[in-house]
């Protein structure tokens, strides 16, 4: 017995519904899609705890056929090495991060700020590297030959400093979020430039900048680029790199039979759980990171939408 | 706004100076090449007697920086001071992209090195000597390397060299090769199966009947032959590009014609024989798909193999797959411009001593001490002496400095042996170069600059084709004709004159 109201806010309200087979589809879309990103995860850390014996005899398993856990063992074993590059890693992608956001910040608010004659020039600076690039020999000499960063630390953090992408988002975050009406008042009130950018323009960016600031954070933490190209010194090699140097040698020294000796060099790399258990051990501490952004990350998106 | 003013304007003037300076920096990379050029020709016409102190870079390829590579380097550098006044840094890179992607920045920034592993199969000899990334060693070594010079003797040199110049030292090392079989000898003593009777390819057909019949239920390969790593390699034909492409002369030398050698009669009967191998189910049905071979041999699931040889091999072999391996040779020694080539050390263009590098490789390659050293670190904390040639590696040693690089740094016939290995293996070795048949195109490589397009063509075309065929899995009957005929179409004849065009000029320039 329903009224005639009812029957009309139900049916617009099932209009508006999504129709259950799409909800289906989407939702199992996800789920597969998910899936597909967290099982090879699991096999990961399900491989890392198996007897390595076991996976030459039977293959990789989820659930370990014969637990073990002499994977982590030669990881400590060889601890040395593999915590140095720890340290480097979060080392790197705490400063790196932190650096990178303040000079993002401080660039993209510049050119942000209407009031500055030269904002467009900057902005194409900016943006022309974009779209074109030297290369990697002349970027190479640029560090190497003329800065001379090759072998420090420097070298792992300078270059993905300023990002062109990240401060054109940047920018626009600035533009519709920070209204010019209010850095105008709070000149009014006597405020400075830095006051006005660190006071007031900074906590409005909030989103924005964690937004950025993840995905600087991912790209320090997930590097293995620049420590190949500009680091010899294995006591600056971060646990990515670590992690590929192995990987990429493993892979090239099994299809490679005629190498001089090739079968014995592999002979020396670590087993296969093992490069599984430094794979786990380089997972962790990004994953703890992610749902500290996460909170910005949603508000980021939100805050745009309900006020505009 | 008058700050960020300011500071913006900062930033401009650090941006141009910073161009200026990488202006400046490309005219001043020309000059250290002439400079070290003029500087070898003073010394050279003195023979100043006083070295300054230097510091040798050297990169090398393996399994990364050990633990105690300093401690190491401390002893060497002891050593090294008062002979020739100079410090060794040694850098041990990481096998494929790790080493090609750092030398190939180092070399085409002039960044200063000293000295580099080099081969035809990491950071590529062939290609970087023509480019002048390395030294011309030849009109140095008489003055600072002559006791390696008379240690590798004219054949090594020969086949190292390009167009008669010399741009690395080889590794002193087995400068032979032989193809044969590795097989699993456990396996054949526990059906026992008469090794000694099998001579050639053909012969291991009954052996293989055997584990197929007693072990094929276990998931045994009775032969393992697969993409690239397979059965083919065995005719031994020296390859005038690399295995993709068709073009090869004999391999037993009989003469220097160019052939397609993937449409010759032996191959024909080769591919038969491995077709009626797989038809028997003697090779795993799934062959050609497959590149990776060491699991199923370290699972010991593999009873035959085909494998480059050399003295000792299937020993060295067993200990790395944990399989006990016998090795029966099939063709004989040769020795070609690829072994010449397979480990070398180049002195770079841009080192600012390379006579002093010289000097250092020549020592690596007659001073036992300073080799072992190198090789298997300090005495007494890496390895303990068993005799005059024995050694044993200590727990330290196996976990701080394991290089596994006996093949790579300078003179292997200077090496300790572990106690695992053969006595007798360096004689051996020197049995075996002695007894080789030298190539009679060494020292010859193949300018692919003509027949680019041709060549992509050609690989594409094998890499469709061969899988099938040296897996066995095709009828050569049909497809040989059908892969001929799209060779011919990708440009085979072209390629092939050309080929035969330079391996002419080869000849009658070093008549």
């Amino acid at each position: 017995m329903k009224h005639k109201d009812d029957v009309q806010i139900t049916t617009v309200n099932k209009l508006n519904d999504i129709k259950p087979f799409w909800n289906g589809a989407f939702n199992l879309i996800f789920i597969i899609y998910a899936l597909c990103c967290i099982v090879p995860l699991v096999l990961i850390i399900g491989i890392s705890f198996t007897d390595e014996k076991t996976i030459t005899v039977h293959g990789y398993n989820f659930i370990p056929k014969v637990f073990s856990l002499e994977a982590y063992k030669w990881v400590v074993k060889t601890g040395e090495a593999i915590f140095r590059a720890y340290g480097i890693s979060i080392f790197v992608t705490i400063v790196g991060t932190l650096v990178s956001l303040a000079i993002i910040a401080m660039f993209s608010y510049v050119i942000s700020r209407k009031d500055f004659k030269h904002r467009n020039k900057f902005a194409f600076i900016v943006f022309f590297t974009m779209i074109f690039n030297g290369g990697l020999v002349p970027w190479y000499m640029v560090y190497v030959n003329i800065l001379h960063m090759n072998n420090t630390i420097f070298a792992l953090i300078v270059p993905s400093l300023a990002n062109a992408w990240y401060v054109m988002i940047m920018r626009t975050f600035y533009q519709t979020n920070v209204p010019d009406s209010l850095i105008e008042s709070a000149k009014i009130d006597g405020a400075g430039e830095f006051r006005i950018f660190i006071q007031i323009v900074l906590p409005l960016a909030k989103a924005g900048l964690a937004t950025v600031g993840l995905f600087q954070c991912l790209q320090y933490w997930n590097d293995w680029y620049l420590p190949l190209m500009f680091v010899d010194d294995a006591n600056l090699f971060n646990l990515q790199y670590l992690l590929y140097k192995t990987l990429a040698a493993i892979q090239y020294l099994s299809q490679a039979a005629n190498l001089p000796q090739g079968s014995q060099a592999l002979a020396n790399l670590p087993s296969e759980t093992a490069r599984m258990a430094m794979c786990t051990l380089a997972i962790g501490p990004i994953i703890i990171a992610y749902p500290f952004f996460q909170k910005y990350f949603v508000k980021g998106l939100t805050v745009g939408a309900v006020k505009g | 706004m008058q700050k960020a003013k300011r500071l913006i304007g900062l930033a401009l003037v650090t941006c141009m100076a910073i161009s200026m300076i990488a202006g400046c920096g490309k005219t001043e990379e020309a000059s250290p090449s002439t400079a070290t050029n003029s500087a070898v020709d003073t010394s050279a016409s003195t023979g100043t007697e006083t070295l300054d102190p230097v510091e040798l870079q050297w990169y090398v390829v393996g399994n990364g920086q050990p633990n105690d590579m300093d401690k190491v380097l401390a002893e060497v550098n002891k050593y090294l001071q008062p002979k020739i006044n100079a410090t060794l840094k040694l850098n041990i890179f990481t096998w494929g992209d790790d080493f090609e992607n750092k030398m190939s920045a180092k070399i085409q920034s002039g960044e200063k090195f000293d000295i580099t592993f080099t081969s035809n199969w990491a950071c590529n000899y062939q290609q970087n000597a023509p480019k002048g990334a390395f030294v011309d060693l030849t009109p140095l070594m008489d003055k600072y390397a002559p006791k390696t010079k008379e240690l590798l003797g004219e054949k090594v040199i020969k086949g190292a060299s390009i167009n008669g110049k010399l741009y690395a030292i080889p590794t002193n090392k087995e400068m032979a090769h032989n193809w044969g079989f590795l097989i699993n000898k456990d396996m054949a003593d526990k059906y026992g199966i008469d090794l000694s009777t099998i001579k050639k390819f053909e012969d291991l057909e009954p052996a293989l009947k055997i584990i197929k019949e007693k072990e094929g239920a276990n998931g045994v390969e009775a032969f393992q032959t697969l993409t690239g790593e397979s059965a083919y390699r065995v005719l031994d034909f020296e390859k005038l590009v690399d295995d993709n492409v068709p073009g090869a002369i004999y391999g037993d030398g009989r003469d220097t014609k160019v052939v397609n050698d993937f449409a010759t009669a032996e191959a024909m009967s080769l591919f038969q024989t491995l077709n009626k191998w797989y038809k028997a189910g003697y090779i795993r049905k799934d062959a050609d798909t497959i590149t990776d071979y060491a699991p199923a041999r370290k699972a010991g699931k593999v009873f035959a193999t085909t494998a480059s040889l050399k003295p000792g091999k299937d020993a060295e072999q067993s200990i790395s797959d944990g399989v006990n391996w016998t090795q029966i040779d099939i063709t004989p020694p040769r020795a070609t411009t690829r072994e010449m080539t397979g480990s070398m050390q180049a002195i770079s263009k841009t080192s600012p001593n390379p006579e002093r590098a010289l000097m250092f490789l020549e020592l690596m390659n007659n001073d036992a001490f300073l080799c072992n050293l190198v090789n298997y670190g300090i005495e007494g904390t890496h390895y303990t002496k068993v005799n005059d040639t024995t050694i044993e590696q200590t727990q330290a040693g196996k976990d701080n400095y394991n290089n596994s690089l006996q093949w790579l740094f300078a003179n292997q016939f200077n090496t300790y042996l572990f106690t695992t290995e053969d006595p007798q293996k360096w004689t051996k070795f020197k049995e075996y170069n002695a007894s080789s048949v030298a190539s009679p195109i060494l020292g010859f490589t193949f300018n692919t600059e003509n027949v680019k397009t041709q060549i992509a063509a050609l690989t594409a075309v094998k890499k469709q084709f061969m899988p099938g065929l040296e897996t066995g899995k095709v009828d050569p009957a049909t497809v040989v004709p059908k892969f001929t005929a799209k060779l011919e179409a990708a440009g085979l004849k072209a390629a092939i004159d050309e080929m035969q065009k330079q391996v002419d000029e080869f000849v009658a320039a070093n008549k």
